[in-house]
């Protein structure tokens, strides 16, 4: 039984998420009845049922075919047969290493209901066999790759391995895109073609673009937003010779990036740090609170701390953050920090463990995460400052319009709103704006 | 819910489920539901006071209930059940002290302090609880006998 007890490194603290995929004895002295080849991408591991494998390949040449969307490489001539080859690491948006040329590719050839279709892995590894009922369904915490292109998960040998359904993923029927949160309904591959050509007015253009980005990302665009995404097409169609067209994930991708507010994912630098500052409200009764949705990781969240506790030294202080991703906000409360990219101003409320960095106890002891979905909120909690930066552009638009009402009903003209660099309350809400800087910030009137 | 809280429950209903019944459990999704939710026929109910608030709801079809009791029993040398009686409700009722138990006592080692009220069982079709501002994770069993939800709703006192 020594597999229980041997590390799961990051999972650890969460390995009760796990324990259903835990064999024990009685089990692995079972029939085998499920072979799968297993295959690494982006260093982890995965399987595919062996029925469903025609052969494992090595693609030494293969025909680009220009237009086709980034994660379809070319066609491959099999013995006479012409397939497809398609490239999982683009498709479910890994790093595709550098490829030292004239080294094939390793592969597979699988047969699907609707032919033979190749794919590129990173290295294909093995063929493993396990009795079938030690298979467990997909957890959410792996959503970020697409439930539903997850057939199970299985330990085998100390190592997990998630074993993906080819059919659903590459199958004739429409597959959803791996970045599709997985609340969205199912939506095509890749989104309507989009064209600005002559006969399409501007406002045509946008609307057309927003449908694109409401079922590849979430993105929801309406009067929060929509005076960045007008100024963004402008950018893209200059930049792309006169013309819109976005249709990847890929594409959506870059589309949005410069939408992202600063300090996205990492802990608020000095700048940004001051700048709010100079905008929280006095002190009042010894209590200052935050409330920070969409908080994923935990960076923002702990920035907020780290600035409350600096800025009212005297007040007790108190974080409630929340997301919708299990896996992202359970492991916000150990969140550890790589020392080489830790602002100064944080060294107080760090300690030192091992070569990592990680927040203090008391400091911790300020944030509450919960897993949480900002469409079932019906009450705040108490708040002096609010941060939901680029949150509300990913929900509905019934739901952007029912949080911006619910925060105008639940806090007063002293709550300072901090919103995404992009996002304009002001268009939603009575809010005024105060923004300072790079900081876009709100107050009720 | 506090991210926390979800593990201890998780568990406790995995294992608990795993023990008493002897056999097989297979978790499903978790996901959060929030307002009325449907219950399958057969809830008991558990409050939570301390440092939170809030219930946790073992919920059930009437079928089910009837067999994971008589597995129970079963397991006790006792006659199986064929109706939902005193001796089966009693059952259910003890089922969902078992797990709330685990999992509270999972909660006071990692420090947090939880009481519990004594369960209550209630039956009926077409029933639904509203969960009064509160959010409530779902964990989905799988078993033989057919499934169970855990639905825990637990927010932090103000």
């Amino acid at each position: 039984m020594t597999k229980h007890e041997e590390p799961r490194r990051a999972f650890d603290r969460y390995s009760g998420l796990f324990a259903a995929a835990g064999p024990d004895e009685t089990e692995e002295r079972e029939e085998i009845d499920y072979r799968m080849v297993t295959f690494s991408l982006g260093g982890k591991d995965y399987g595919v049922d062996i029925m469903k494998v025609a052969e494992i390949a090595r693609y030494d040449r293969y025909t680009c075919v220009p237009n086709t969307p980034a994660f379809v490489s070319g066609v491959y001539n099999l013995r006479g047969d012409i397939i497809s080859l398609i490239d999982m690491r683009v498709l479910f948006n890994l790093p595709v290493p550098q490829q030292t040329s004239g080294e094939p590719e390793e592969g597979l050839i699988l047969r699907l209901d609707g032919g033979l279709i190749g794919v590129i892995v990173d290295r294909i590894d093995e063929v493993v066999g396990i009795p079938s009922r030690l298979i467990q369904p997909p957890h959410p915490i792996f959503a970020d790759v697409n439930l539903r292109s997850i057939s199970g998960v299985v330990e085998h040998q100390s190592r997990l391995y998630i074993i993906l359904d080819m059919e659903r993923i590459l199958g004739e029927a429409p597959v959803p895109p791996p970045e599709e949160p997985p609340d969205t309904p199912p939506g095509p591959l890749s989104g309507p073609r989009v064209e600005a050509d002559a006969a399409a007015g501007p406002g045509e253009t946008a609307e057309l673009v927003a449908a694109t980005l409401r079922s590849l990302s979430g993105f929801v665009m309406t009067d929060l937003n929509r005076a960045w995404v007008t100024q963004r097409l402008r950018s893209w169609s200059d930049a792309h010779g006169g013309t819109v067209e976005i249709t990847t994930d890929a594409e959506v991708e870059e589309f949005l990036r410069p939408f992202y507010s600063p300090y996205t994912g990492r802990l608020w630098d000095a700048d940004y740090l001051d700048t709010v500052r100079t905008l929280l409200p006095p002190e009042a009764g010894g209590n200052v609170h935050a409330w920070n949705p969409g908080c994923a990781n935990g960076h923002e969240s702990y920035s907020i701390a780290c600035l409350l506790r600096a800025s009212y030294p005297d007040a007790r202080v108190k974080v409630w953050a929340a997301d919708t991703d299990l896996l992202g906000v359970s492991m916000a409360p150990g969140l550890t920090l790589d020392p080489a990219r830790v602002p100064r101003f944080y060294e107080p409320f760090t300690v030192e463990t091992d070569d990592m960095h990680a927040f203090r106890a008391d400091v911790r002891e300020i944030v509450l995460f919960e897993f949480s979905d900002l469409r079932h909120v019906q009450k705040l909690p108490p708040c002096d400052l609010i941060v939901i930066r680029d949150v509300l552009s990913f929900l509905p638009e019934e739901d952007q319009r029912r949080v911006v009402s619910m925060i105008e009903e639940q806090t007063g003209p002293a709550t300072l709103i901090v919103t995404g660099s992009h996002e304009d309350l002001d268009q939603l809400s009575g809010c005024v704006e105060v923004s300072r800087g790079v900081v876009r910030a709100f107050r009720q009137a | 819910m506090r991210v926390e809280y979800i593990n201890p429950f998780v568990e406790a209903a995995h294992d608990v489920l795993k023990e008493v019944l002897q056999t097989d459990v297979k978790r499903g999704e978790l996901y959060l539901k929030s307002s009325a939710t449907p219950v399958l026929g057969v809830a008991a109910i558990i409050g939570l006071a301390g440092d939170v608030e809030g219930r946790v709801l073992l919920d059930m079809s009437r079928t089910t209930a009837i067999q994971v009791a008589s597995a129970m029993l079963a397991g006790m040398d006792m006659e199986p059940i064929s109706e939902l009686n005193e001796m089966g409700r009693a059952t259910i009722t003890e089922l969902a002290n078992m797990i709330t138990g685990r999992a509270v006592t999972k909660l006071h080692n990692l420090g947090f302090a939880f009481d519990l009220t004594p369960p209550a069982l209630v039956t009926g079709d077409n029933m639904e609880i509203s969960n009064a501002n509160v959010e409530a994770l779902i964990v989905p069993m799988e078993l033989p006998q057919g499934k169970i939800e855990i639905n825990v709703a637990i927010r932090e006192r103000g």
